[in-house]
């Protein structure tokens, strides 16, 4: 079976329903013993509901299995899997790369493995590595259009967001919540978490919102924090808003009234 | 130089570990002692609010565990006392990032470099409260004078007994009421103590400027108005260093009505 890649993770992106998700998933959990591990879960471009979220947990909790980190590209199963309080990526890349660290292990500890196709494979690898960074090149150099996940509800604290491209939420982030994003974060709504716009560099990123009362606020490398004693604790409850910007000028975070 | 690990622990939620973990913490460094304080609640952290640290935090202790910082990136430095850091919890995250194996690292590493290292414990007795007294070889276990919270101290006290790292324990009873424990509407620290036959380290009245303190990010103990509360910490923390501090007396504390109270109430009492 080509499911069964290594202990702790699974791979389940190459289903197409979700009904099928589930009964691959239930084959793979019946083949091998992940024995109260906790794993991570690629499912690839599979469109999930809440629902298929949560009978694969359940699912995984029965046979005494949880979920470490989610991996998908699908926005809608991102959300479900939000919703039902599970740690999400999108950045597929991870998932393969720790995948093929663990598979040249399992080769190491096996000495009598094919040479050859070893060979070729790193080869393979290789070549593929090659490919998929001249295409990135090429991405960052022609377009700088990025994925957008929009996302219909308020983040409470402790739920995250870690999105390859711009978030928009509609809903407040509440303190203790976080939106980490390689692309510019407008929220519809307060921030008062923590935001991270532009992880992977980009100075001209930047984080929008109704009303910007975050505890942390970061563009790239750059990092602001909230004043200590800040005389307005607690939100003025007015009905308007002045919507606010930060970006970076002059190698600092700053919040820009957007007034007209 | 080997610094002491104390886990501040209790079993049953809200009697004031966080509270007391703050403001022992800030009590020690300002005496000058080099003070590192972990916060163990991962997923549900409060010190650094308490601390008013939270808009500093970068890196978390789960940051470090999975490799993203070093464990001096995590170490957040307080406003006030340059020798007083914050090893703040992930909120994102829940128990599990952590194990109870690199607790016991991270206290070992940080016992190198600081005198006191004060971990505050979840509520519970799962596998936060198992990370939580990993590293530790001290505990303060916290209850209030109710029975409930004294039944899960009793609790607790039965877990730490069972681990050999844990070479002393001591009782912190919270909340004492007065008043409320002349009039026999509360147990006493005798009573308590009698319950749980486990040596006290301190007794902390109830103090309503804890609520404010929380609120503004800032350990009682720095306030410097001596309310009871705050000496109560202060006195706790010359006692974890080995001063002999007599209990506090709370007699002396009540106010004149009570005074005239008890003058007409004890010959009837007699």
């Amino acid at each position: 079976m080509n499911n069964t890649v290594s202990k702790n993770q699974m791979d389940l992106s190459h289903c197409d329903t979700a009904a099928n998700m589930l009964a691959t998933l239930n084959e793979i959990l019946d083949c091998n013993d992940y024995n109260e591990q906790k794993i991570k879960v690629n499912l690839g471009e599979l469109t999930l509901t809440n629902a298929h979220i949560f009978s694969l947990k359940t699912i995984l909790e029965s046979s005494n299995v949880t979920i470490d980190i989610l991996f998908t590209t699908s926005a809608q199963t991102q959300l479900a899997a939000l919703g039902a309080g599970l740690v999400v990526s999108e950045k597929l890349e991870e998932f393969y790369s720790i995948d093929n660290k663990d598979e040249e292990h399992q080769v190491d500890s096996q000495p009598e493995g094919n040479d050859k196709t070893q060979e070729t494979d790193s080869l393979e690898k290789e070549l593929e590595d090659a490919i998929d960074q001249e295409a990135k090149s090429k991405n960052l150099l022609e377009d700088k259009i990025k994925n957008t996940l929009y996302i219909k509800q308020t983040l409470r604290s402790g739920q995250s967001v870690n999105y390859d491209g711009n978030v928009v939420i509609i809903g407040d982030c509440k303190p203790g919540s976080e939106i980490i994003a390689t692309g510019d974060i407008n929220v519809w709504g307060v921030i008062s978490g923590i935001a991270h716009a532009g992880t992977d560099g980009d100075y001209n990123a930047n984080i929008r919102a109704l009303k910007i009362n975050a505890i942390q606020l970061r563009i790239a490398n750059l990092f602001a924090r909230k004043p200590d004693r800040s005389k307005v604790d607690k939100l003025n409850k007015v009905s308007s808003f002045i919507p606010e910007e930060a970006r970076i000028s002059q190698g600092e975070i700053i919040i820009y009234p957007l007034n007209g | 130089m080997t610094g002491r690990v104390i886990v501040v622990t209790s079993g049953k939620g809200g009697v004031g570990k966080t509270t007391s973990t703050a403001n022992i913490g800030t009590a020690l460094s300002k005496s000058g002692a080099k003070v590192a304080l972990i916060d163990t609640d991962i997923g549900l952290r409060n010190l650094d609010l308490l601390m008013g640290l939270e808009n500093r935090i970068v890196y978390t202790i789960v940051d470090y565990v999975e490799g993203r910082c070093k464990l001096n990136q995590a170490l957040v430095k307080d406003k006030k006392n340059p020798n007083l850091v914050l090893l703040a919890a992930a909120q994102t995250r829940d128990k599990s990032a952590v194990t109870p194996e690199q607790m016991s690292e991270i206290c070992e590493e940080l016992k190198k470099e600081f005198d006191f290292v004060i971990v505050d414990s979840p509520a519970g007795i799962e596998q936060g409260f198992q990370n939580a007294v990993a590293g530790a070889s001290e505990a303060i276990v916290v209850t209030t004078p109710e029975m409930s919270a004294v039944r899960d101290a009793d609790r607790i006290i039965g877990l730490l007994e069972a681990k050999d790292e844990i070479i002393s324990y001591k009782l912190l009873l919270n909340r004492v009421r007065p008043a409320m424990v002349r009039t026999n509407d509360m147990m006493g620290v005798d009573d308590v103590t009698d319950i749980l036959s486990v040596k006290l380290i301190g007794v902390i009245p109830e103090d309503e400027g804890i609520i404010v303190s929380t609120n503004k990010g800032e350990p009682i103990v720095n306030n410097t108005d001596n309310s009871k509360a705050s000496i109560a910490y202060n006195n706790v923390a010359r006692r974890i260093m080995g001063e002999d501090v007599p209990l506090m007396d709370f007699d002396t504390q009540q106010n004149w009505l009570d005074k005239i109270k008890n003058i007409f109430l004890a010959p009837a009492n007699s």
